[in-house]
This record gives structure tokens, sequence and C-alpha cells, in this order.
């Protein structure tokens, strides 16, 4: 069981908001490790083929 | 008409009008997030095409037959769209995702890095393996979070709704997600280079 720190604002759907959220509830160690991570997670990014795209459009076009 | 400037609500009201070019917007827009963040849960190139291209055959049939809710945003929608269907193919196989750190050959591994020496390409694709292998021995629920969270640019909110737990338990997730990739880190004395 964690113990988060969250503010009781109702104001929860601005992901600044909810970034700060997330810095109260993790250690300031956690944070710099996330922050590293960040760029990192960013090369795992990938897109689907043109094929798939281009199904997707000739399906709509034929609705 | 440049469809670039437009909001993700007034794309979707042209394509209802008969836009076709709107959807292309749409589609190339939020491929990335949404094709990264299935590619990461099914782990498999070729399944995640397929759940991709399923899931806008169910935006376009939604949009079409007039059931669009514009209450809310348009990427939260089709990510939910993809993410029961990602469950859904569990469902039917039975399994669970695999949480190995084999992985076959992929041809994006290899593409686009044809400026650096054959050393960086090493480094960097090593890096790529270890870190991808990482995610994936995640528990499913906390590997979730994290690839809604930054892949998919989801609110905690709206991942909450998603997969049906409060906010904190999301937050709670996300923590526990980054901590045991600290861990997993440490103890196989990984070094995740840039």
């Amino acid at each position: 069981m964690i113990e988060i720190s969250t503010p009781t604002s109702n104001s929860i759907s601005d992901n600044d908001v909810e970034t700060e959220q997330l810095n109260l509830a993790l250690t300031a160690e956690e944070i710099a490790f996330f922050e590293n991570l960040k760029p990192k997670f960013d090369s795992l990014k990938k897109n689907p083929s043109e094929k798939t795209i281009q199904n997707i459009l000739n399906f709509s076009k034929t609705l | 008409m440049s469809f670039q400037l437009k909001t993700d609500q007034e794309l979707v009201h042209l394509y209802l009008k008969g836009k076709e070019l709107a959807l292309s917007e749409l589609v190339t827009r939020h491929k990335t997030r949404i094709y990264t963040s299935i590619y990461l849960l099914v782990k498999d190139e070729y399944l995640a095409e397929d759940i991709f291209q399923d899931t806008f055959i169910k935006v376009i049939k939604t949009l079409k037959a007039g059931k669009y809710n514009e209450e809310g945003k348009f990427l939260p929608w089709v990510l939910r769209i993809a993410h029961n269907l990602v469950i859904d193919y569990f469902r039917k196989e039975k399994r669970t995702p695999i949480i190995s750190n084999g992985d076959g050959f992929d041809i994006f591994d290899v593409l686009g890095i044809y400026d650096e020496s054959i050393e960086d390409k090493m480094v960097k694709q090593q890096t790529y393996q270890d870190l991808k292998a990482l995610i994936h021995l995640l528990p499913s629920e906390q590997k979730e979070v994290l690839i809604m969270r930054h892949y998919g640019e989801l609110s905690f909110k709206e991942i909450a709704d998603l997969t049906q737990v409060s906010i904190n338990t999301a937050l709670g997730r996300m923590r526990y997600a980054l901590n045991n990739l600290r861990k997993m880190m440490t103890a196989k004395e990984l070094t995740l280079k840039s």
C-alpha cells in the first residue's frame, strides 16, 4: 500500500495540474528518473504502415 | 482549406460533411500515439497494424452513424476503442500479454539511422531493445498506465476512466511502474544511453 499525496482540487482534467499531482506523488529522485527516461521512451515511438492507413481511408470512402 | 490548423472537433465536423481529407488529417495527427500504444501493449507489429485498422474502422462507423459524443475528446475516445480491442484480443486468445525479453527481427529497428556510425547504431539499437524489454517486464496494469500516459498522452483522469480505477490508483500504478523500471535497471546494471 502506498500513500499518495494528492491535491483536493477539482481541476483534474488539465494535464499541467495532473503533472503536478504526479510530482506530488513522487519523490524528487523519482521525478528526476522519470524526466531522464522521457526522451528514451520517445525512441520507442512507431507508426503504422502506409498500407494500413490507406486501407482505413479507402474503407471510409466505401460508406 | 488547411486541415492542419483545425481542431479535432472541427475535423470531425468536416468529415461528417463529406470531407475525406479531414479523416486523413485525424489519422495522420494521432497515428503515432495510437499505434505505439497498441504496439507496446500487444508486442507484435502485425497484430498492432490489425488492431490499429480495426480501431479506425470502428471510429468511422461510429462517426458515420452519428453516435459520436462530442463531449469527449477525440484521442481519448479512439484510445479507449483501441484498448478495448486489445483486451478483446487477449480474451479471445485466452492469454495475458507476453512478458519476454525475446524479440523477433523488427525492420523499424534498423530504419532511420543511416547517418550514424556502426557503433552508434549498435548502442542505439541496444538501448532501444533494453528499454522495450524492461517495459514488457512490467506488470500489465503498470505498463498500461505508463503507455497511456506517455505515448497516448492521456490525463490520469482519462486513464482512470479507461481502466475503470480511481485516479489515485492510476497515479499509484504509474509510480510503481517507474520504481520497478528503476529497480530492474539497477538489478541488470543497465544504463540506458541516449
